[in-house]
Parts: C-alpha cells; structure tokens; sequence
C-alpha cells in the first residue's frame, strides 16, 4: 500500500517537483537526481503525505534540497548586466522582479530566510501560498520578506557605492 | 498583475484552464510565456525519461541484519555467517597489496558472493565489504545498462566517505532495480576525497556507449586505486 502510495505521489507531482527543480539547478541531471531524492525522502515520511497538502508539503521538501545544494556547491548565478544605480527605496519591487539579482541577494541571505525569498520573489507565490508550503504562519512569512527587503537594499547599497 | 507563480504555471502546462487574468497575463507577458514553455518542456522530459528511469528507485534500501563490524580476523566468520556450505570461497577483489573489496548478493534466502558476469534480477540485494588497508576514503559508483550514474557509498554522497582499514560491511545494502543489462561497479579508494559528481560524469560517458563499453571498461580515469566488478541484470 506504501509503495503504490508513493508512485501515485510520484506519478502526481513528479513532474511539478522535476520542473522546479531544473529551475533551481539549472540542469536536467542534477533536477533528476534532486527529485529522485525528495521522492526518497517523501518515502520516508509517507504518512505525511494526506491528500491536501502533499503537493506543498513535497514542494517544501525539494526547495529545501535544491538551496542546499546550491549552496554545497558554491554556484553562483551570472552576474546581471547591470547594477540597478538608482536608490531602492521608492521601488524595491521593481528591482526584486528580477530573477538573475533576486538569485544573488538570496545566496547571500541567512539560511532562514532563502526558502521564503525564492519561494516569494522567484516562484511567484504569495505570501499564504509560501505559508502553507512552509508549514509557516502568513505573519512569519511577513517578517520573512521584510527582513529579506532590508538585506535586499543593503546589498544594493553596497553594490552601488 | 504581477509574474504568475510556478503553481500557476504547473497547472496551465498540466492543462488545467486558467483564469481569465493569467490567460490575459500571459498575452501581455513574454517572460510568463517562455517560463510556461519551460515548465511544459520539463513535464514532459518527466513523463517520457525521469518517471520510467527513476520510479523503481525510490523505495529506501534495506538493512538485511544490523551492521557488523567484520575484522580481518572474522573473515572466516562472515562466510559462516553467510550460512551457506555450498558457496564459493569469498573471492575479495584483492588490489596487490593494497585494499580489498567484496560483493555479496541476497535472494530470498539465498546469499552469494558476486563476481565478474554473475547473473543478478532485479529485487536483489547487494551489499559491500571493503577494507582500505591504508587509503582514507572510498567512493563506490556504478553505471547500469540505462546508462545511469549512482553513487552507491556514501549512498548519493557529493564525495568519497570514510572507510576503515581492514574489510567490515558499508552501511546500506542495495536493492537492484528493473535496468536491464550489465551494471558495473567501482570502487575508489584514495588519499584524499574524490568528487562524486566528476565520477557521475565520466561513469555517464561510459554508459552513453553502451553495455559493451560498460562490460569493457574495468578502470576510471580517476586518480584513486580501482577495482571493479560487472554483472548482469536478468530477469528471472
């Protein structure tokens, strides 16, 4: 029952957990040996998987594991053609829109806060949507993002200085 | 309307219909558009390679029996361990004068020491002995008839992992899946840790070739003392 459980899971959301994981990784071995893992990992945490939640759940499960191994392997992203020069304040947004700068500040952000940055700032999802894919109250993932916000216009100061 | 979000986009490449402001969105939005052709091409890379390839991998090895320390001494142990007269003599993958490696292979209650061509089915288990009498490490990969790369110890480890001087049991026996066709393994033993990932590679290289290059290749370009072994996977 176990195993036909997970290759019904697999089968589900393989493919959404595969193309997020060639988004992080950027290639499609690495994307196939990271969700091979999570699925391993699903596995082994199978009775966690109820119907409602699994898809956040193993999205969680992946997103941890792919930022673990950018990190391992030290990547990072290309630098972006240019350095936004123009005071942040007014428009954090609009300099957050993009992905390649998004990417970097993230790699130089402490661990508790590059989950809910990628996930917000990359993948797009809102704020309630990180929340439940983190298992996280809306009000953490809002001190998230602002803490993020402020590392964002400290690194854009210091590039710009 | 800000980017849409990759659940978003997931469901319009799973062919779920959209709402009417993510399919305006998606007119306007040439970002969104190749994110969404992406995502498409991704699921269907699963569909038609990972998901055949991957899902008989997934379930977690099993341990026959706790981990036991197997000493040069007790080696005579383990074959009376083995329980089992009629098998051959252990045939340890002895390096001269260097480190040894051994596998042994369990069906059902069946246990045998596997060598070069021995025939393995899928649902087999195999397990390693390995002693390094001096190295510091060992990275045990193998590459199977689907061209696949594994990392076998440290299981889907990024380098080589400890190993102890005289021959005692890696942790984690393995549990062969449905690729058919040869499947060789090496194991690297070496000074300092090897990068699994450069190993992945040129073991993929190899696989690319074919089952005859992978019966063929007996040794890596791989800084590190080898030995290696190949069997075949058949279906009982």
């Amino acid at each position: 029952m176990t195993d036909d459980r997970l290759t019904e899971l697999y089968r589900a959301y393989g493919p959404v957990i595969y193309s997020r994981c060639r988004r992080l990784l950027g290639d499609h071995e690495a994307a196939e040996d990271a969700t091979q893992e999570t699925f391993m990992r699903v596995y082994r945490h199978i009775d966690k998987a109820d119907s409602g939640e699994a898809r956040n759940w193993i999205y969680r499960i992946a997103t941890n594991y792919c930022l673990n191994e950018i990190r391992n392997r030290k990547r990072r992203p290309a630098p972006a053609d240019h350095e936004p020069d123009e005071m942040l304040g007014e428009d954090l947004a609009v300099v957050l829109a993009d992905r390649d700068l998004v990417a970097r500040i993230i790699d130089r952000s402490p661990q508790k806060l590059r989950a809910v940055a990628w996930l917000h700032h990359v993948d797009g999802l809102d704020q309630s949507e990180v929340a439940r894919v983190l298992d996280v109250s809306r009000r953490s993932v809002i001190n998230w993002l602002a803490e993020f916000a402020d590392n964002a216009r400290k690194f854009i100061q210091r590039g710009a200085a | 309307m800000s980017h849409l979000s990759s659940f978003a986009l997931d469901d319009l490449a799973s062919g779920q219909p959209g709402d009417t402001r993510a399919l305006a969105h998606l007119e306007s939005c040439a970002r969104c558009r190749d994110d969404l052709e992406a995502t498409r091409g991704a699921r269907s890379q699963f569909a038609r390679v990972v998901f055949p390839r991957t899902v008989g991998r997934l379930r977690p090895r099993r341990r026959w029996w706790p981990i036991v320390s197997i000493s040069a001494v007790t080696a005579i142990a383990v074959m009376l361990w083995l329980g089992h007269r009629d098998v051959a003599p252990v045939d340890d993958i002895a390096i001269k004068g260097g480190p040894t490696f051994r596998i042994f292979a369990k069906r059902g209650d069946s246990v045998f020491a596997v060598h070069d061509a021995t025939q393995l089915a899928p649902g087999d288990q195999i397990r390693f002995v390995a002693g390094s009498h001096g190295s510091a490490y060992l990275l045990v990969a193998s590459i199977d008839g689907a061209a696949t790369a594994t990392i076998y110890y440290p299981f889907s480890g990024e380098r080589s992992g400890a190993v102890s001087r005289e021959p005692s049991e890696l942790p984690d026996s393995i549990v062969l899946d449905r690729a058919p066709g040869p499947e060789r393994v090496f194991a690297l033993f070496s000074n300092e840790p090897i990068d699994a990932e450069a190993v992945k590679r040129v073991l993929r290289e190899i696989g690319a070739r074919g089952a005859a290059a992978i019966r063929q290749a007996r040794s890596l370009d791989v800084p590190a003392v080898q030995a290696s072994v190949v069997f075949e996977k058949v279906t009982p």
